[in-house]
């Protein structure tokens, strides 16, 4: 199994609450990105940054421009990764 | 005579227009912001001013950006902090409270630097810094001696060390946050005071003053604990003029950051760029952006923009400093303005050229006279104005509010639309998020 198969949805929420600072248990699929975990477009740049680094993907950078819960972005990156890129 | 008393005071933050008046650059600025969403954040001036009112009496606070004001509610007191672009709102809801027999006083930069002004439409001007004058204002109302102005002595400032925290146990009160349009998604801090630069342009220091006071590192620890406590998950907004001009407080500031496990984004000079330790530790403590006043590419520009020529003699170091604060993972959101009076038809192209060679975002605004500002009584003496004043509403940093030297009022207007579309381009922010990706995945 290649590295960008192993992850899960925890993965993909625990950079979240790394990049944000917000304790995990406090980032849920409702949850909103840009009102609720501050994710702006800049804060987004460091996201997607790990989770390529991590995963071993390439992730378009306007991705995060239209997503607006932590399910939209777990969902995308899922499919990314399910894809193989 | 018998002591009043106060049971409920209401604080208003006027509306803003976000952006411009000037319908085409509006038009541009909006079909732009979901590249650049705009930053909501509550009025830290109106917070302060509920820190140091005593408990016992009811505070309500409006932010009319967010919530309509209800004027039939009897309040004993009004209180409206404005800016100059929200001042004309602010005397509108003044004359409407006074017409039913309630006591207004305004506050905030504008009525500060034109109290005579404010007074014409309101009981009472608090002039400048409100530590000490909101409790001395609020005694003497409540024995019947309130004053028309309240200001400090002269030369003096307040000590920070003992200000209070700001009432950001307030915000526990307002559910804003799920407000797809507008929510407060920063929580300001101010840690300092001053600036010794005394740009032409900026009210800084005529209102601050050049000496540069701070907070204890202590206090500042205490309210972002709070703002965890009251609004967890809220980037940190340091609403210094320039967080870093004490370096070692600086290093000692952040040292606490990196304790508290928060985001935050501040306003600093471009010299930071110059201390790798600092920008290692600003990085690890949170920080996410820092917003730069380069103003001008243009050494002329610069050379004039302060006494002292001091953002000139940064510019031969703008860009390895540019690149060093990224490379430390902070991002550079720069701040230039248009219209200045070196800028010819040139100045766009060569803006957002250096904006993108740099790969760097940030706020691009028209250069603005605001009331107070050195620039303002300059172009008065020059008869540079286009309206006479007072345009207050139309102090958007996004209207062309004088001529130009080396071009046209149309040329600006034009020029600003056409960097502004430079800018914030998809192409243009994928370019940015792909060197900006690269400079993360080498230092997480």
């Amino acid at each position: 199994m290649t590295k960008n198969k192993m992850a899960n949805n925890k993965d993909i929420i625990d950079i979240l609450s790394k990049i944000t600072r917000i304790d995990s248990s406090g980032i849920t699929y409702d949850t909103l990105i840009f009102e609720e975990l501050g994710i702006d477009s800049l804060m987004a740049i460091e996201i997607l940054a790990r989770v390529e680094k991590q995963f071993d993907i390439l992730i378009e950078e306007s991705l995060m421009i239209d997503i607006s819960t932590v399910g939209d972005f777990v969902q995308t990156i899922e499919e990314k990764i399910n894809m193989g890129n | 005579m018998s002591e009043k008393k106060i049971q409920h005071i209401c604080l208003i933050s006027p509306k803003r227009t976000i952006w411009s008046r000037t319908d085409q650059i509006k038009k541009t600025l909006e079909e732009r912001s979901k590249l650049l969403k705009a930053w909501h954040s509550p009025s830290l001036s109106i917070l302060t001013i509920i820190g140091l009112t005593p408990s016992n009496i009811k505070v309500t606070y409006i932010d009319e950006d967010l919530e309509e004001i209800d004027f039939h509610v009897k309040y004993d007191i009004v209180g409206i902090s404005a800016m100059t672009q929200q001042v004309n709102r602010g005397y509108e809801i003044a004359n409407s409270f006074r017409l039913k027999g309630i006591y207004v006083v305004m506050g905030g930069i504008h009525a500060s630097v034109l109290p005579d002004e404010a007074l014409e439409y309101v009981d009472t001007v608090i002039v400048g810094e409100a530590e000490n004058l909101w409790p001395q204002f609020i005694e003497d109302f409540k024995n019947n001696i309130e004053k028309r102005i309240y200001k400090k002595l002269e030369g003096t400032f307040v000590d920070l060390t003992k200000s209070p925290v700001p009432g950001y146990d307030f915000l526990r009160n307002k559910n804003y946050f799920k407000d797809p349009k507008f929510f407060y998604n920063m929580i300001p801090v101010q840690v300092s005071r001053g600036c010794p630069h005394n740009c032409e342009f900026c009210l800084v220091t005529k209102c601050y003053g050049s000496k540069f006071r701070k907070k204890t590192i202590d206090q500042v620890k205490v309210e972002i604990n709070k703002i965890k406590e009251c609004c967890p998950g809220k980037i940190i907004m340091f609403a210094d003029d320039n967080l870093f001009i004490d370096r070692k407080y600086a290093k000692e500031l952040l040292t606490i950051l990196k304790e508290l496990r928060i985001r935050w984004v501040a306003q600093s000079d471009i010299s930071i760029g110059e201390h790798d330790d600092l920008l290692k530790l600003a990085y690890e403590s949170g920080g996410l952006f820092l917003l730069i006043g380069f103003e001008s590419i243009n050494p002329e520009n610069l050379k004039t923009i302060n006494k002292n020529s001091w953002k000139y003699r940064q510019l031969a170091n703008y860009s390895a400093n540019i690149e060093r604060i990224q490379k430390n993972g902070i991002i550079v959101f720069g701040s230039f303005m248009f219209g200045l009076d070196n800028d010819d038809n040139n100045v766009f192209n060569d803006v957002v050229e250096f904006m993108n060679n740099n790969n760097i975002t940030g706020q691009l605004t028209i250069s603005t006279p605001l009331p107070g500002s050195v620039l303002i009584e300059r172009l008065k003496l020059e008869n540079r104005l286009i309206e006479k004043e007072p345009f207050w509403d139309k102090c958007t940093f996004f209207d062309a509010l004088y001529r130009p030297k080396k071009m046209t009022v149309d040329e600006l207007e034009k020029g600003f639309i056409w960097a502004y579309k430079e800018i914030f381009n998809e192409k243009s922010f994928t370019k940015r998020a792909q060197y900006l990706k690269s400079m993360y995945k080498k230092i997480q």
